[in-house]
């Protein structure tokens, strides 16, 4: 996502940069081409309805991602992607990242499991983690899910003393393999 | 000029924050339990290709002689984060201590992430 962003930010830039190079150019450039060049998207997009949708498209497109851009601004200062804590030398933050990490590695232990993915997310003084998983066939969810939730929890607790408040566990899918066996 | 720079020379240690950044980054990895420095996005190409950054994951910003330093890390799985927090920070803050003379305000651990490979959990 952010890797994303980044990339889209950078396409903007340049777009942006071509477009205000072209009407830094404009004045200075011959009448008769900047003439030509007006009346060709004259009759070409604003006279004939050819175009219309395309451009209008267009345009849909830059406001789509001026408001992304416009919205990051603000999303980035409310998210509390840390959980934060202070001792006597400093402040230490321990991001979502970390408590996905430590979500994956007990899922990552059992053997019934084929993907795990985890998303932690910080409420107040607790968190609280989204399992996703596909498992594989035989498993017997509830026993696994229970298991699954009541080690997560106690293995994020014992390592960042922060309270777990909710376990999700959400099985996306059963691996079909049918030559796999156990 | 000459005598504001020996007056400066006596009172301040002259000593840059990269250099700083180095010996914190060095003295983070030794503690058990830290599995490494994470570095971002940029730091991670300029790794790619092949400069080893000693100070990466660390920031150290020196204003009005009180230094504060960010230590961008990732811990191994198993150890307790606060316990580790405050044995990173004990440990760099000596470390610099020591090296440079210098007394730190204040160390911020960001835990990146949570390394959980099968090799080094056997330690834990």
């Amino acid at each position: 996502m952010n890797l994303l962003f980044r990339i889209l930010v950078a396409i903007y830039a340049v777009i942006a940069s071509i477009i205000s190079g072209l009407i830094m150019i404009s004045p200075f450039a011959d009448k008769q081409i900047m003439e030509m060049i007006l009346s060709y998207a004259d009759i070409t997009f604003y006279r004939s309805n050819r175009y219309d949708i395309l451009v209008f498209l267009l345009g849909l497109l830059f406001l789509f991602v001026n408001l992304v851009i416009l919205s990051s601004g603000i999303r980035m200062r409310h998210s509390s992607k840390f959980y934060c804590f202070k001792n006597e030398h400093g402040v230490i933050r321990v991001s979502a990242n970390s408590i996905e990490n430590i979500a994956l590695s007990v899922a990552r232990k059992s053997t019934s499991i084929r993907d795990a993915k985890a998303k932690a997310k910080f409420k107040q003084d607790a968190v609280e983690v989204t399992l996703r998983l596909v498992v594989y066939p035989d498993t017997q969810v509830p026993t696994l899910s229970e298991l699954l939730q009541e080690n997560i929890q106690s293995s994020i607790e014992s390592m960042t003393e922060l309270k777990v408040s909710l376990v999700d566990v959400n099985i996306e899918g059963v691996h079909a393999n049918n030559g796999k066996e156990g | 000029m000459d005598s504001s720079f020996e007056k400066q020379s006596l009172n301040d240690t002259m000593i840059t924050d990269d250099a700083l950044a180095v010996i914190a980054g060095i003295a983070a990895s030794e503690v058990s339990g830290v599995s490494g420095m994470s570095s971002g996005i940029t730091g991670g190409i300029a790794e790619a290709l092949g400069r080893v950054n000693l100070s990466k994951g660390v920031k150290v910003v020196t204003r009005d002689s009180a230094t504060t330093i960010d230590l961008y890390v990732i811990v191994r799985y198993g150890y307790r984060i606060p316990d580790l927090a405050f044995e990173i920070q004990e440990h760099v803050k000596n470390c610099i201590e020591e090296q440079a003379g210098i007394v730190v305000e204040n160390i911020h651990i960001h835990v990146q992430g949570v390394d959980y490979s099968e090799t080094e959990s056997e330690q834990a």
